[in-house]
């Protein structure tokens, strides 16, 4: 399926996502931070990047312009509490693709990648 | 008797001029009189009362005497007031008699007692230059004399007894003048004792005022101050508790994907989830009641955005049963908001008050609006339902009070109105009204204030 690069600064929850998207079939990578996330891009060029929104260090937001730099072809997703909903609107006008909320409902995390990975398919 | 004469004569008697000796029955009288006005002056301590009645004592010792005056220097301007005057045969007090002032201002300036009578040289010739003499047959003027400075003067005349006034008479008037110095300069400490306690009690009360708005001020700054406080927690709080959740809720995911899963534990992780839900909702609210940023603020119709709400809810309304009432001031100012948040304190007041009206007969909900004169606009949210327990009152408005079922309100709208009315600049607050229901009120201000400091 796709190649897809989860960035969480909690471990417990890149290992959900993980679990999960590996189950979906897809090829997982992850990282703990900004600049390891950063790296990760340029190394293995994800299809998607699930990104945290707030990071200690470097922010998701910053993470997410760095990677528009890189122009790859790289989507991102980004993720969010609720409380953070309005920035999160606003990184779609940085190039996100689409973001979405804590708790993450994984059923609409998968529709979510599918129209993603099904756009870039055609 | 030879002294009258030779007095009369020189028609200005000064106290200097005045025998000294007194005879016996003389004494007595002057004794009894003074003692009895002593008695009368120590006991009063109403100027004007006190005065009244050293005329009364004059025409009850002096039979010649048939008016009296007591005259006071105003200090600040000069002017001699009349501050009581008597005619022995009225009981009127400000009987208006024609005292000759030329006779007052003489004594005033000299400073020693007037004598004047029929027989006297400047009354026949008038060379004192008053033309006030007419039908007074003799006259008779000391001062009132405290510590050397003269305060007014007594006059008393007669213009019914010919042959004068005794000497006897001028010196129990002098007499007299000093005695009632001392009671007006009692009296008038008196009054400024008074009128100082007055004062003071006036400081007092101003002082009581002062610190009870205070009090107010101060208790309603706490109460927003810990709001704001909460508010800004709420924020970080909720981004602290949403990561866990969010790890547990993928977890249980993940869980309920496996395949042979029985019920048993299905159950209970559709609990789970459901209490999970919960905390998501008590988090998500909290983060609402934080603030968002000024720019968000724009001047806005708030009749619009009540609109705006109510046509969003009035399909449940109508399915719950309740008649709704609009009533819109056509005049209404704009107001500078945000209209998200306003439009959701409006969404908290009006399901609280659909829900209060569950039980209740008849279901009435009226939201009106209404310019206020101070430069605000006023919103009233108004319910049939079962009004709110009065010891609540204050508690409403508490972050997660709440007197529904556990599970059933977070306890939070209010809440987040205020937090959003603060914001504002502007008041909400709660009364039961006449139908037994509960009305909520918001006042938001037309000037764009800049949040308290
Ligand atoms: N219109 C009303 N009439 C009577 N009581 C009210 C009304 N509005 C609020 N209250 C009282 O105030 C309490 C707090 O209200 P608030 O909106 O803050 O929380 P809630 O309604 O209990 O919970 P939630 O808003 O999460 O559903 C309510 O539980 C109720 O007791
Ligand atoms: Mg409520």
């Amino acid at each position: 399926m796709g190649r897809i690069l989860v960035v969480d600064d909690e471990i417990e929850a890149c290992n959900a996502l993980e679990e999960f998207l590996n189950l979906k079939g897809h090829e997982v990578y992850t990282a703990l931070d900004g600049p390891t996330a950063l790296a990760k891009v340029q190394e293995v060029r994800p299809d998607i990047v699930l990104l945290d929104m707030i990071m200690p260090g470097m922010e998701g937001t910053e993470v997410l312009k760095r990677i528009k730099e890189f122009d790859f072809d790289t989507s991102v997703v980004m993720v969010t509490v609720v409380a953070e909903e309005n920035k999160a609107k606003k990184t779609m006008e940085l190039g996100a693709f689409d973001y979405i909320t804590k708790p993450v409902d994984l059923g609409y995390l998968e529709n979510v990648l599918l129209v993603k990975l099904l756009d870039t398919a055609d | 008797m030879t002294q009258t004469n030779s007095t009369t004569k020189k028609t200005v008697t000064t106290d200097k001029s005045l025998p000294r000796r007194h005879s016996p029955r003389d004494n007595a009288r002057n004794v009894d009189f003074l003692v009895k006005i002593s008695n009368i002056l120590a006991k009063s301590l109403d100027i004007h009362a006190l005065l009244e009645e050293v005329i009364d004592q004059i025409f009850y010792f002096m039979k010649r005497i048939d008016r009296g005056a007591i005259l006071l220097l105003d200090k600040d301007t000069g002017e001699l007031k009349e501050a009581v005057s008597k005619v022995r045969t009225s009981n009127h007090v400000n009987a208006r008699i024609n005292w000759s002032r030329a006779v007052a201002h003489k004594v005033i300036k000299e400073g020693n007692p007037v004598v004047l009578s029929d027989k006297s040289h400047e009354y026949r010739s008038g060379s004192l230059g008053d033309i006030e003499f007419d039908g007074i047959l003799s006259a008779m003027c000391v001062p009132l004399r405290y510590k050397g400075e003269i305060q007014g003067v007594i006059y008393v005349d007669s213009i019914t007894l010919p042959g004068g006034i005794r000497k006897d008479d001028l010196r129990l008037l002098s007499g007299l003048g000093d005695t009632t110095a001392i009671a007006i300069q009692n009296a008038q400490l008196y009054e400024d004792l008074k009128e100082e306690l007055n004062e003071r009690r006036r400081a007092e009360e101003a002082l009581i005022k002062a610190n009870r708005d205070l009090e107010e001020t101060r208790d309603m700054l706490v109460q927003s101050e810990k709001f704001a406080a909460i508010g800004r927690l709420s924020a970080a709080i909720a981004h602290e508790i949403l990561n866990p959740v969010n790890i547990i809720s993928m977890r249980i995911q993940l869980l309920e994907a496996l395949e042979g899963i029985s019920e048993s534990i299905r159950k209970p992780l559709r609990i789970c989830k459901g209490q999970l839900n919960r905390i998501v909702t008590i988090t998500e609210s909290l983060g609402r009641s934080s603030r968002t940023s000024e720019k968000r603020r724009v001047i806005a119709d708030l009749n619009e955005t009540i609109e705006r709400v109510v046509d969003l809810i009035a399909p449940q309304l109508r399915v719950d049963g309740i008649r709704t009432h609009v009533e819109l001031h056509s005049g209404l100012p704009l107001i500078p908001m945000d209209k998200e948040r306003i439009e959701q304190v409006i969404f908290n007041l009006v399901s609280n008050a659909a829900v209060a009206m569950t039980g209740s007969e008849n279901k009435v909900l009226k939201i009106t609006t209404k310019p206020n004169p101070q430069g605000s606009v006023l919103i009233a949210v108004s319910d049939t339902g079962a009004g709110i327990d009065p010891g609540d009152i204050d508690k409403v408005f508490d972050p997660f009070f709440t007197t529904k079922d556990p599970g059933e309100g977070t306890g939070l709208g209010l809440f987040i109105a205020y937090s959003i009315v603060q914001e504002h600049a502007g008041r909400i607050w709660a009364e039961n009204n006449e139908s037994g229901g509960a009305s909520f009120y918001i006042d938001l201000p037309i000037e764009r204030t800049p949040k308290r400091s």
